[in-house]
């Protein structure tokens, strides 16, 4: 963490003061920080400057920071540079927006050393997933296996080319910060692509990537007809987040989804590759009064795919 | 500054009561403005900008109550500006104007505490 790299932006002087003291204390370098979205952009589209991660105050004037992370993220280095936004607890109703246009987590004002180290570790471990890709990304991109990349089946790795998709880890930090009321309104869906198991012993990491990212494009493809969020979930499943107010026909996608994948199937066929198939689980919304429901809502999602193709019932999370 | 600020905190506490007091000061003129009553919302809207500043960090050096009270003038400012007529008129007077005094009382003990 010592070589991370931090970008923060942020109007307000004294926020730079506690900041750098707290990372400096943490072991972390001191970030380099802008008080404007403006002079952030610039910094960031300069190519000589590499950041790993950003901190992004949500409320400043002239261009906020709602508007700045859109600006960052048509930067094609930065697409997948975690962004953290800050804000204080008045300005926590903004932090779904920032996470509809990219946002990776947010922190609350004022600050405090605990709840900094965590989101700052959380930041490393997402990094490190991005450097990952990055390196398969290129393994693939040249063809070549690389022996030293090694990821376990269960983990959420992040997929290269899928544009579609947001980290796991993000996924479940938006639905962290959705009050209990708001939770509730959300449904989440599973897809698992069958025989992943097997797909995964008999591939290499790189060919295993690169199947689920046609997979995850094959579902972002049927789900585009309502606002979703998709993520790689790791054990060849991915979990999407729908608002509850868009009933969906889970046989349906699930047709559909084969028709997309089958698109696939000539290029599979050629390399000698068994077809591509997804099976989709139940829908699943979080119980009112339940506990640990973000958890709980991914976990029955998840669990739902796993026993059998097209369930019927809606299951009532917590 | 409380005994549970850090000492690093104590180092930077000048910086921060320098700004504490320009922001005080710029807390007042739009006050003023705001007790004209020509355009309540402009006057919120700046108020809410350096409440905001002040309630992201005074709890980090120490002065939480000063946080939490420029944290209550930010959340006024905001539905003053979302209001108008004689709604506006009255959320300034009977809310977001004591709210202010009690600010500037918070302010002011941060700023002799200091001194």
């Amino acid at each position: 963490m010592g070589n991370m790299r931090y970008l923060a932006v942020d109007d307000d002087p004294a926020f730079h003061y506690v900041l750098t003291k707290m990372m400096s204390q943490l072991g972390y370098q001191p970030p380099v920080c802008v008080t404007s979205a403006a002079e952030a952009l610039t910094c960031l589209s300069n190519p000589h400057e590499h950041f790993d991660a950003i901190l992004l105050d949500i409320q400043m004037p002239e261009m906020d920071g709602i508007e700045a992370c859109q600006h960052i993220r048509a930067m094609a280095h930065h697409s997948t540079t975690p962004i953290m936004m800050v804000t204080t607890m008045v300005g926590r109703d903004y932090v779904d927006q920032a996470f509809a246009v990219g946002a990776t987590d947010y922190l609350t004002k004022p600050i405090n050393r605990i709840e900094l180290q965590a989101r700052l570790g959380m930041l490393d471990r997402l990094v490190q997933e991005h450097n990952l890709a990055r390196s398969l990304q290129f393994a693939m991109e040249s063809m070549d296996d690389v022996p030293g990349m090694r990821f376990a089946f269960e983990e959420p790795v992040a997929l290269p080319k899928c544009g579609s998709l947001i980290e796991y880890l993000a996924l479940e930090n938006h639905l962290l910060t959705l009050s209990r009321l708001k939770l509730h309104s959300h449904t989440a869906v599973a897809f698992q692509v069958v025989g992943g198991a097997s797909l995964f012993r008999r591939l290499n990491r790189m060919e295993f990537l690169d199947c689920m990212a046609d997979v995850g494009s094959a579902i972002a493809a049927c789900m585009k007809r309502q606002s979703f969020l998709l993520a790689y979930a790791g054990s060849a499943e991915f979990v999407c987040i729908l608002n509850r107010s868009q009933p969906l026909d889970t046989q349906e996608i699930e047709h559909e989804l084969a028709a997309e994948l089958m698109a696939y199937d000539a290029v599979y066929e050629s390399l000698g590759l068994p077809m591509l198939e997804a099976r989709v689980g139940a829908t699943v919304h979080s119980g009112l009064f339940s506990t640990s429901a973000v958890k709980t809502m991914l976990g029955r999602a998840r669990a739902s795919v796993r026993g059998q193709s097209t369930y019927q019932l809606q299951f009532l999370a917590g | 500054m409380t005994q549970s600020a850090d000492s690093w905190a104590r180092a930077l506490l000048p910086q921060f009561l320098d700004m504490t007091a320009s922001r005080q000061i710029e807390i007042d003129i739009e006050r003023g403005a705001l007790e004209a009553g020509d355009d309540p919302a402009t006057a919120a809207r700046e108020i809410c900008k350096v409440a905001h500043k002040i309630s992201g960090t005074a709890a980090s050096f120490g002065f939480a109550t000063l946080g939490s009270q420029a944290q209550r003038v930010e959340d006024l400012c905001k539905q003053v500006c979302d209001l108008s007529g004689a709604a506006q008129t009255q959320a300034v007077q009977q809310e977001l104007l004591p709210a202010l005094d009690a600010l500037g009382r918070e302010l002011d003990t941060a700023l002799a505490g200091a001194a």
